[in-house]
This record gives C-alpha cells, sequence and structure tokens, in this order.
C-alpha cells in the first residue's frame, strides 16, 4: 500500500520515465481537473444559498457613526463643510435598506420602480437636493468608503458641497440567498436651508439636479421590517463566507503548482534532462502574482 | 536563473507586464468588475507572451501552446469562481 502511494506521489509531481518526464500535476489535464473542482465549489456554494439560506454570508463591523466619520474626514480633507447627521435621513436610509431585503433586490430603484425619494417623502423630508450611495459584502467601513471615493460618480455625492445632511443605515440581512451587511448612505438639503435651490446654482454653476420633487408620486405601503432587517442585532451570528472558501481551495491549488513547477524545474535541471515543455519558472511566476491577487481580492460591492 | 540569463529581454517583458498587472489591480480596486478584468488581461497577456516566446526560440508545439492556454484558463476561472460571488 504505501509503494503505491509513494508510485503515485511520485508519478503525479516528480518528473520520470513513465511519466514522459512531466510531473502529472503540471499537465494540462490536471489543470482541467482543477477548472473543474473550482467550478464544482461554485456550484456547491450556489446550492447551499438556495437549500439553506443564511448558511453563506458575510459579516462586519460596520457602524452608521464610523460611516458617517469617514465621510466626513474626506470632505475635510478637501476643505469642505462637516455633513450633519439628520434623523430623518437616518430613517429613510433604514426604510430603503429594508424594502432592498424584503423585495430582495440590489438597486437605487426598486423592480417596481420605487425611487430613493420616495422613501425621503416617507419620512417628511423634503429636500433641494439629493443623492444615494449603496454598499454590501464589506468587513469594514474604512474599505467601503475608499471604494466610493475610487468611483467617480460615489465620489460626487460624497465631496458635493450642496449637501448638508446625511443618513446612514446599516442592516443585516439576507439578499439573493446570502447573508449580508447593506449599508445605505442618503445625502441632501433641506428645503429650509439658508440657501434656496437659486442661490444655490449661482453659487456652484451646477444644473438643478435629482429635482424628484415628485408631488404627484404615490407612495406605496411600506413592509413591516420584520426582525432579521433590524439594524445590527446584539447576536453573534456565525456565517461562513463564500469568498473565504473559494479564496482558500485556490490558495491551495496555487501554491501546490507553484511547488510542483519549482521541483520539477530542480530534478529535470540536476538530471539534465532535454524535453519540450513550457517554462516551468515563467509558469511559477505567472503562477505566483495570480496566487497574490487571489490573496488580495477584496470583498464588497457598491452601487 | 540560467533560463533568465540565456533569455534576458523575453523574462523582462514579463516581469514588467506582471508587476504591471499588479499595480493596476490595486488602482482599480473595489471598482466593480475590474479586478475579474486585471487577472483576465494577465492571462491572456502571459498565454502570448509563452506562445511568442517559444515561437521565437523555434520551439514552439501544440502540446506548448495547450500548457500555457491551461494555465491561463485556470487563472482565469479561478478569478471568475471567486470574484463572481462578490
Amino acid at each position: 500500500m504505501n509503494k503505491k502511494i509513494k508510485h503515485f506521489l511520485l508519478e503525479l509531481f516528480t518528473p520520470r520515465y513513465s511519466n514522459n518526464y512531466r510531473a502529472k500535476i503540471l499537465t494540462p489535464g490536471a489543470s482541467a481537473l482543477f477548472v473543474g473542482l473550482l467550478l464544482f465549489t461554485q456550484s456547491a456554494i450556489s446550492f447551499i444559498t438556495l437549500a439553506k439560506p443564511g448558511v453563506l454570508g458575510y459579516s462586519s463591523d460596520i457602524t452608521p457613526e464610523k460611516i458617517v466619520t469617514l465621510t466626513n474626514i474626506e470632505r475635510s480633507n478637501l476643505g469642505l463643510s462637516q455633513l450633519q447627521v439628520n434623523s430623518l435621513l437616518n430613517q429613510a436610509a433604514a426604510r430603503k435598506a429594508a424594502d432592498m431585503f424584503a423585495f430582495d433586490y440590489w438597486a437605487h430603484v426598486s423592480p417596481s420602480g420605487r425611487t430613493p425619494w420616495s422613501f425621503f417623502k416617507e419620512v417628511g423630508y423634503s429636500y433641494t437636493v439629493a443623492g444615494e450611495n449603496l454598499a454590501k459584502d464589506f468587513s469594514n467601513p474604512d474599505s467601503i468608503v475608499q471604494a466610493w471615493m475610487k468611483s467617480p460618480t460615489h465620489k460626487d455625492n460624497i465631496v458635493d458641497e450642496r449637501f448638508s445632511d446625511i443618513g446612514v443605515a446599516v442592516v443585516d440581512g439576507t439578499l439573493n440567498g446570502v447573508q449580508t451587511t447593506l449599508v445605505v448612505q442618503l445625502f441632501a438639503t433641506p428645503v429650509n436651508a439658508t440657501s434656496s435651490l437659486e442661490e444655490i446654482n449661482s453659487q456652484t454653476g451646477r444644473p438643478a439636479v435629482e429635482a424628484y420633487a415628485q408631488q404627484n408620486e404615490e407612495v406605496q405601503a411600506l413592509p413591516t421590517p420584520s426582525p432579521s432587517y433590524q439594524a445590527k442585532s446584539n447576536e453573534v451570528t456565525t456565517v461562513i463566507s463564500p469568498l473565504a472558501i473559494t479564496k482558500g481551495i485556490s490558495v491551495i491549488i496555487f501554491a501546490i503548482l507553484i511547488f510542483a513547477l519549482i521541483l520539477d524545474l530542480y530534478i529535470i535541471r540536476k538530471r539534465k534532462v532535454n524535453r519540450i515543455s513550457g517554462k516551468n519558472l515563467a509558469h511559477a511566476g505567472f503562477l505566483a502574482v495570480i496566487l497574490l491577487l487571489i490573496i488580495l481580492s477584496q470583498q464588497g460591492v457598491i452601487n | 536563473m540560467q533560463e533568465i540569463k540565456k533569455y534576458p529581454l523575453d523574462y523582462t517583458v514579463l516581469a514588467v507586464g506582471l508587476i504591471f498587472s499588479l499595480g493596476q489591480f490595486f488602482r482599480y480596486l473595489n471598482v466593480p468588475g475590474s479586478q475579474k478584468t486585471v487577472i483576465t488581461l494577465t492571462a491572456v497577456f502571459y498565454f502570448f507572451w509563452g506562445v511568442l516566446h517559444h515561437a521565437l526560440r523555434k520551439d514552439l508545439s501544440i502540446k506548448v501552446i495547450v500548457e500555457y492556454l491551461a494555465f491561463s484558463l485556470l487563472a482565469i476561472i479561478a478569478s471568475r469562481v471567486i470574484l463572481n460571488l462578490l
């Protein structure tokens, strides 16, 4: 038995006469098997999210306060005024998050056509200008704000000098079968602000944007938020991150391949074998870079 | 190392390409879709580098092409499996 295992491992990892001087694990067939393993993993994760929603997901230490603080730091860095937390905007953000979980969508406008501005109206916040940033699946608030700042349209909201108020909701729930932390960030300036819309436009030279004073917009009945949509419960739920699973498997595969390439190269050089094959050093370098990119890939999506 | 000394220009091009990919990855981190795009383009670059390298050295064969294709595809599919979950 031990001999068989030893023979199997030697065939797999070392170049020899019996495997035509190319370790089996470095053949295209082996790469195809690894691809199959990764695709199987993805299918398994999809199946689990359907069969057992809430088992897989992303946990985080994000709070509304941290999001507001980091946002105002970015504004300070550009010499802009600080945004004031508005309780009505907080409520509007919470309602938007609850709506997204209730109707299972990830967008600014709901599938039924409900705009973000309808939530402003529901809570009684009359605005001159308004904006919305969304984020999900992040694990920390710094990554969220950095992601928004790297995106031109999201950054425009954060550094817009016309905005005076901010509201943030951070809500845990299940979206598309995956447990996640949803962040809704709303910006606005109230109608009764010092500057009228005309004054704002003359100061900034920018057109009246998002004049969504849709007085005639019908307000749809808001679903009653269920306990699962409550902002940041005190219970600690252990979820398994799908990203961690696929990352872990990929890291193992690439590490094994890099090891095998280096071992193969060493043995071939030592035995002075001539063969036609790809360049092990180049393969190892390429896979090492891909391995690094895989390790550094981040979770989190903004909208 | 002997390989690098034998073909310094080829490996310099490869190193520059891979380092550039790393730079672009960090530059567009958290931009939707950018991580997948960078890894895909890196893999495509590597495939063509391999084919050109062997063609210039006159030891290009179907076996070698398939080998570079296999490693490139593995990288692309790994990135799409991981990042499609984001």
